[in-house]
């Protein structure tokens, strides 16, 4: 699959305190978003999340290093004119409707007329504010917002979509309303880029993750392929309320936990079930279950975090 | 190959949008009840003074109508784009298919309008306080209004449009703050250029003669629409007068919209 967003190398640094001494942001950033993903950006608050989506919708130069969106600079009106952007935070013109705010972005998008009308209605159906059309945005929720902003992203029917953090500070209905709008968005085609330090949202929607950390690229792939390189280990289940004598103790047993529906025991990956389960058999253990455990990207990404602070 | 959209769209829709913030914004309306207070003084003039009082009620109309026009020219050149910046809302825009250079004249345009309705009111309200308390009512202050007083009134519009222009470029490496000031002491300089310009020459030190010269060569003339003094005494204005003074603001308004965009390129967005 071809990329659309090729970064190369990216170092962005800023002049900080009297000294002027620069504070380095990005260190040598380089990833790829092939054609019609859904790209989910990780990281901590601090990272270098935001700073790098300034970078790739133009906003802000690099110190060095070279941003595409297909084969064309970023900074470009070209690349642009393909681009939609949702902020972290909407900062919009409060004294203007909904209506007015999209008449006026996709005026700066070169529409008009009977198009940009069509357009209007489209959009705000979509993200269901077709009530709010005349309501001033002073007026307006978060969530609102939050949504009327991705209508002014996808206005101008742009091909990428950045998305900087699009459900930080929405309650769960609102988190799940964004989720649905860029699922469609990813079924008509787009690519969507977005940010978030929520992994929950980055497994539900991407089939692509990067993951930032102190202004490096850490990981980057598949969400499929990341979560393969690691194993859970496998939960064998028995019943009852007691854990044999000692099995925490046994070759590849990982742990062993007494809960309120069973006992659970954790064998480490490549333990021979076959002879675990006939010694937990032969100390009179009933046996309930036995089940892989699924790495969560959670638990990928922590300890990948851990070791990158242990570094 | 998108291009984007050309210059007097965007600048139209930046300019729309400006507007229409300036409007809800209460230091329009704070510079109107000032300059009418300033009117209400000419009113009270009128009382105390033997000149004219249609005489005096034009001269202070006038100068209310310039020094509140200058201030607002002043206030929201530096402000309108800074603002902008401050509020973030100029990210999602910036990251449309449009040029900051065609950004910053929609906001100018967006200002001169704003200037011009206030303008329009001040005007209204110059002409109405000045029928009801001319000697002659209406009918002798409509005796004064003839194509001189239109031109007066024309130029102080300028005149804000200029100083709007020049606190819009201060703005693009400056704070509001720091821009409104430094853009009014532009506003003292250029009031007083030919005053200056007699100090310079006769002063006796070279480098005291070249600083004066080149601070009053660097501003803008605002001598240029100031024609108070020929109004209210009923001079004579030199012929092409009027146009001289345009062409001479458009010559300012473009170098500091050029320069301007420029160093906005250099600006970085929060």
């Amino acid at each position: 699959m071809a990329a659309r967003l090729e970064i190369k190398e990216v170092h962005q640094s800023f002049a900080t305190g009297f000294w002027l001494r620069p504070a380095h942001i990005l260190r040598g950033v380089s990833l790829e978003v092939p054609e019609g993903s859904v790209y989910g950006f990780l990281g901590a608050n601090g990272a270098g999340k935001t700073t790098l989506i300034h970078l790739i919708t133009g906003l802000r130069k690099p110190k060095s290093g070279s941003l595409t969106l297909d084969g064309v600079e970023v900074r470009s009106r070209e690349a642009r004119s393909r681009l939609g952007y949702l902020p972290e935070r909407p900062y919009f013109h409060e004294h203007l409707t909904g209506e007015g705010l999209l008449q006026y972005f996709g005026a700066l998008s070169n529409l008009s007329g009977k198009k940009l009308e069509t357009r209007i209605t489209e959009v705000l159906d979509q993200v269901n504010l077709r009530d709010a059309r005349r309501v001033r945005l002073r007026n307006f929720s978060k969530g609102m917002l939050q949504r009327l902003g991705l209508a002014q992203a996808v206005l101008h029917e742009p091909d990428f979509l950045v998305l900087d953090e699009p459900m930080s500070g929405l309650d769960p209905l609102g988190r799940k309303e964004i989720r649905e709008l860029i699922l469609r968005q990813a079924e008509l085609g787009k690519t969507v880029f977005f940010s978030t330090h929520v992994i929950s949202d980055v497994e539900t929607l991407c089939d692509r993750v990067g993951l930032i950390s102190k202004g490096q690229m850490v990981r980057t792939g598949k969400v499929a392929e990341l979560l393969s390189e690691r194993s859970g280990g496998t939960e064998v289940w028995l019943e009852g309320s007691a854990a044999p004598s000692g099995a925490d103790t046994w070759t590849g047993v990982d742990s062993v936990r007494v809960n309120p529906d069973g006992v659970r025991v954790l064998a480490r990956e490549g333990t021979d079930l076959g002879a675990l389960v006939s010694e937990l058999r032969s100390q009179g253990a009933k046996l309930r279950a036995v089940l892989p455990v699924r790495p969560s990207l959670e638990d990928y990404f922590g300890s990948i975090g851990r070791k990158e602070d242990r570094s | 190959m998108s291009r984007g959209p050309g210059l007097f769209r965007v600048a139209g829709a930046v300019a729309k949008v400006t507007f229409r913030e300036i409007l809800g914004d209460r230091i329009l309306y704070g510079v109107l009840v000032l300059a009418v207070l300033f009117l209400g003084l000419a009113i009270l003039g009128t009382q105390l003074s033997f000149v004219s009082p249609e005489r005096l009620i034009i001269d202070f109309g006038l100068a209310a109508l310039g020094i509140s026009g200058a201030l607002l020219g002043i206030f929201l050149g530096s402000s309108s784009l800074n603002r902008e910046f401050e509020r973030r809302t100029i990210q999602v825009a910036l990251s449309h298919p449009i040029g900051r250079g065609q950004f910053l004249f929609g906001k100018f345009l967006g200002v001169v309008l704003a200037l011009g309705v206030n303008w329009l009111l001040l005007g209204l309200v110059f002409t109405l306080v000045a029928g009801l308390f001319s000697v002659g009512g209406f009918g002798s202050l409509f005796g004064r209004l003839d194509g001189a007083m239109g031109a007066a009134f024309f130029l102080l519009w300028l005149q804000s449009a200029v100083l709007a222009a020049v606190a819009l470029l201060f703005s693009t490496y400056s704070s509001t703050l720091v821009s409104a000031f430094v853009t009014f002491g532009v506003f003292l300089v250029g009031s007083s250029v030919t005053d200056l310009g007699s100090i310079a020459s006769k002063s006796e030190s070279p480098t005291l003669r070249a600083v004066a010269w080149t601070v009053v060569r660097a501003v803008p003339n605002l001598e240029y629409f100031n024609l108070r003094e020929k109004v209210s005494y009923d001079l004579a204005l030199a012929p092409g007068l009027v146009p001289v003074s345009m062409l001479y603001a458009l010559a300012w308004m473009g170098a500091c919209l050029v320069l301007a965009s420029f160093l906005v390129r250099t600006k970085d967005t929060p």
